[in-house]
């Protein structure tokens, strides 16, 4: 390989290094705290935050409009130019030179439409920044502090449910149906992200909570059982709040509170649906009657419950059988209520709501109205008021953010000690070679990091300790290349020969030592502990990384310094000639 | 170069690792096995501070105050005067949701000690006994197969001989560091498995670059014995090994100043470790090679004596000073010679790109 050749490849990898370091360095250097919170955060949060914005926004412009409709629109809001000026073309209008309050309010005919663009507009800077978020490198729990927490299925709970031994399939599904309604409670749960994973190949599932929460909160989450309820809908109310919401785009309950048309003994509630991603999202918000035992039905009298199809219409059904004392209030409730609707409640939330045709005194119910998906979403709501199984935690961690912060503290500064004590002992020792063996260090520990980043990988205490101890190691393949071009060289080999039979004869040294640590390394990675893997991970990166700087980067400056600089004098330091 | 005769004194450091590691094991019996941490034994553990401004926040206090908890372990982590505690109870496995119960038992009782807001949580750890087990579990296994792997890769890259030699050292390490840990009850987590697998990792290292000397050195040295070839292999890479265990030592020192709880013990595991895997491929694993080398020659002498026809026991012990340049009497040169290329016929692999005449001249 030619010199030329070489030094692209090394310049090439510094590029990419640099490519991938990039979104680490602008998060965690250039992006707002608030704006990091939001990032973390979940999509209820982003959505709260969104709809905030784009009312105030709207609100400014229409405060400017009244004051002179000739504003030019402030730069802040120039994201809105591009869809007013669609909608322009679309309405064959001429564009406008410059922009102004007027042209863009009267460029979206409803108040409505303008808040969605906008709404969309924030909701998306935010969802960047979430994408930002999964190339950078993330602190884990130990340093950022959080909860993390591994549970069990109890498949005795499932058998007593049951009433027989599960069968293996039974149990699989009780699981990923545990996985799907701890999922769906994270909105419940809100401030932070939490990543819910099943465990590949066991009954487990590994919860992770960032950030300092309520420990105690989080544990009656895993492990609540959930509510389940039916409702009659206040349809006189939610007729008038559907109004409401029309009229005033982005109307939040916990912004606005309770409109005062809602008559006592109604709460407002929101109707929420699972989007693509599993994720409730908002639709609207009703109205319910709030007394479960006058207006409802607690969902623990629900036996069974499963998706049909009405045979007239082939439209998808949800038929669920009641308890003999639940079919008594619901044939009461039904009867009272004919012409009314019932919502269904999960946790607090309506999953569905259809109106009243009859009377239903059997305890057999059957709901339409929805699409297959959604009817075999609702079914498994129905079946699953409570976790299908017991939840047992066998390993959880919780850290405090203070904890966590003085790691990271702890952690940088022995980074930086142990880096500089080894740098300037390898100048002391080496002088000249000193010098190559730390640039070959310092590119080191980036492409270490870059390649962190290119995994998105966690950073933990024992990722850190994996780091400082790859920068001891890292300087073992220049060294034993340096000792045994100082040998060649004391045996009398000119200064390019020394360093050419040099690299040459610690070539399968370094490949053999390296090769048997990665191995170890390898191994240590398969151990199923979060900290641990980040160790290895972290030495078999540092160990792939060390080997390609000592044998491909100090060669090259070597070769410069020999060939290209003419040098004919080896400053390796201590015991050479 | 001065080659140093280390293989002198192997008998002596051979015994003094013996000596070291069955003290160990004795002190550790003596003082009651293995201090498993939390991650080897369920239960819960939590962290926390009190307000240092309190007089009463000592230890002693938060004994007193637990003492209704039961089983309740307290230690004192960091400085004396941060009012910091680690607060361990385990799991007897018979208790439901044992993590969230003993959790409320203990902070209540904190709480009505010292007050609502003297109170800090800092860590809150729970290991239940299935998943205690499990983690012992892989990890023997894990190790193990690590063990396997790294035995037949020595084994394809050198031969059987520097393999068993490697895994002697290696065993020898982890018997050290064991036996150290358990001498000075250092408290046993996950990351002392990952202070143990990368010491693996690192004796290796450290065995492996003396014996790629070694093999080399075969080829060149063909006249010398066996144990002037080790002692010139390790004389020659002494200085990269020291070099390397220094800057070594340097980055774990400065993790074990400035971390703590179970990194700082990680570190703390790291630096014997360095020592003892540099120490271990100096005394213990060349000299496991070197007797390994003269076991095969002896019963190698035994076979080519045999297959002549000539009496066993005398020849045998004739040819097993044939490598070696002290006792040259009473050996022929054809038996001299068959042994010679027996070895170069075997090495011939690696032997093409030394410079034997330079080497030679230095010798």
């Amino acid at each position: 390989m030619s010199k030329r050749f070489r030094l692209l490849v090394v310049l090439a990898l510094i590029g990419v290094s640099i490519f991938f370091i990039y979104p680490t360095v602008q998060w965690y250097f250039f992006i707002p705290e608030e704006m990091k919170a939001l990032a973390a955060s979940g999509r209820e949060q982003v959505r709260e935050y969104s709809r905030d914005e784009a009312r105030n926004a709207l609100a400014a412009l229409s405060v400017l409009a009244a004051d002179d409709k000739d504003t030019v629109l402030p730069d802040e809001y120039s994201f809105i130019i591009d869809p007013a000026e669609t909608n322009f073309r679309l309405e064959d209008r001429v564009t406008p030179d410059e922009w102004t309050v007027g042209h863009i309010l009267s460029a979206f005919r409803t108040g409505d439409e303008a808040f969605a663009v906008m709404e969309e507009y924030y909701a998306d800077e935010i969802f960047a920044l979430k994408e930002l978020k999964g190339r950078i490198i993330t602190l884990g729990l130990d340093l950022a502090g959080g909860m993390s927490v591994v549970v069990e299925a109890d498949e005795e709970s499932l058998a007593e449910r049951l009433e027989r031994e599960p069968s293996s399939d039974e149990l699989e599904e009780a699981i990923d149906l545990a996985v799907t309604i701890l999922t769906s409670r994270i909105d419940q749960f809100g401030v932070t992200e939490p990543l819910i994973r099943r465990q590949e190949g066991t009954n487990r599932i590994l919860i992770e909570v960032p950030g300092d929460n309520d420990r105690t909160r989080i544990e009656a989450y895993l492990q609540g059982k959930g509510s389940l309820e039916f409702h009659i809908v206040d349809d006189e109310a939610t007729a008038a709040l559907i109004e409401l919401q029309q009229a005033q785009p982005g109307w939040d309950l916990s912004a606005f509170g309770t409109p005062d048309f809602v008559p006592a003994g109604t709460i407002v509630v929101s109707y929420v649906i699972p989007d693509n991603y599993g994720i409730l999202r908002l639709v609207r918000y009703i109205a319910i009657k709030d007394d479960v035992t006058d207006f409802g039905l607690p969902g623990e009298h629900i036996t069974e419950a499963r998706v049909g199809q009405e045979q007239l219409t082939n439209q998808p059904t949800v038929n669920f059988v009641l308890d003999r004392e639940g079919a008594e209030i619901f044939a009461n409730l039904t009867r009272e209520n004919v012409g009314k609707s019932l919502a269904i409640l999960l946790d607090g939330k309506v999953r569905t709501y259809a109106s009243i045709n009859e009377e239903i005194p059997s305890g057999q119910v059957q709901i339409t109205g929805f699409n297959i998906e959604e009817a075999a979403n609702i079914a498994t709501v129905l079946r699953t008021a409570a976790l299908p199984v017991d939840l047992n935690i066998v390993n959880q961690q919780a850290v405090g953010a203070s904890l966590g912060a003085d790691a990271v503290q702890a952690g940088l500064r022995a980074v930086a000690v142990g880096f500089g004590l080894v740098i300037v002992f390898m100048l002391l020792y080496y002088w000249g070679a000193g010098v190559i063996a730390d640039l070959a260090l310092i590119l080191n520990l980036f492409f270490i990091v870059s390649l962190l980043s290119v995994f998105n990988l966690t950073l933990t205490l024992t990722s850190i300790a994996g780091i400082i101890l790859t920068v001891g190691i890292a300087v073992d393949a220049n060294v034993i290349i340096f000792e045994r071009i100082k040998e060649e060289h004391r045996l009398g080999k000119s200064p390019q020969g020394a360093v050419k039979a040099g690299f040459q004869k610690a070539f399968w040294t370094i490949m053999d030592a390296n090769i048997t640590t990665f191995i170890a390394a390898l191994f240590l990675s398969q151990l199923s502990s979060g900290p641990i893997q980040g160790f290895a991970i972290t030495l078999a990166v540092g160990i792939v990384s060390s080997m390609f700087t000592a044998l491909f980067l100090s060669r090259l400056i070597y070769d410069f310094g020999t060939e290209v600089l003419r040098r004919s004098r080896l400053s390796l330091g201590w015991g050479a000639r | 170069m001065k080659t140093i005769r280390f293989s002198k004194i192997r008998f002596l450091m051979l015994i003094l690792s013996i000596v070291i590691i069955g003290g160990g094991a004795v002190t550790t019996i003596i003082r009651g096995g293995i201090n498993l941490g939390i991650d080897f034994q369920a239960g819960l553990s939590i962290r926390v501070a009190i307000d240092p401004a309190r007089a009463d926040s000592t230890i002693e206090s938060v004994r007193s105050a637990l003492s209704d908890v039961g089983g309740a372990q307290v230690k004192t982590i960091g400085e004396e005067a941060a009012r910091q505690y680690v607060i361990r109870v385990s799991d007897p496995g018979d208790i439901a949701s044992f993590s969230t119960v003993a959790s409320r038992d203990i902070l209540d009782s904190l709480h009505d000690e010292f007050g609502d807001d003297a109170i800090e949580e800092l860590e809150n750890t729970f290991v239940g006994p299935r998943f205690s087990e499990d983690l012992a579990q892989n990890t023997i296994i894990l190790t193990t197969l690590a063990l396997i792997v790294i035995l037949a890769y020595i084994w394809f890259r050198f031969r059987l001989g520097y393999a068993t030699a490697a895994i002697t050292a290696l065993v020898h390490d982890v018997a050290f560091m064991v036996a150290f840990i358990g001498a000075f009850q250092i408290e046993v987590s996950t990351a002392t498995i990952a202070a143990v697998l990368t010491i693996i990792g690192y004796s290796l290292n450290d065995t492996i670059v003396i014996f790629d000397r070694v093999r080399e050195n075969e080829t060149i040295m063909r006249e010398s014995g066996f144990e002037t070839i080790i002692n010139s292999s390790i004389s020659q890479s002494l200085s990269r090994t020291l070099i390397t265990s220094f800057t070594t030592l340097l980055a774990v020192t400065a993790i074990f100043v400035f971390a703590t709880g179970t990194v700082k013990l990680f570190a703390l595991n790291m630096i014997v470790g360095v020592v003892v895997g540099t120490y271990s491929s100096i005394f213990i694993a060349s000299p496991v090679l070197l007797g390994w080398q003269h076991a095969a020659k002896k019963r190698k002498a035994r076979k080519d004596a045999e297959r002549h026809g000539a009496p066993g026991g005398a020849r045998a012990t004739a040819s097993d000073k044939v490598v070696s340049p002290a006792a040259e009497t009473g050996v022929s040169v054809e038996e001299k010679q068959h042994v010679i290329d027996e070895i170069s016929r075997r090495k011939s692999a690696s032997a093409g790109r030394s410079s034997s005449r330079a080497k030679r001249k230095k010798k």
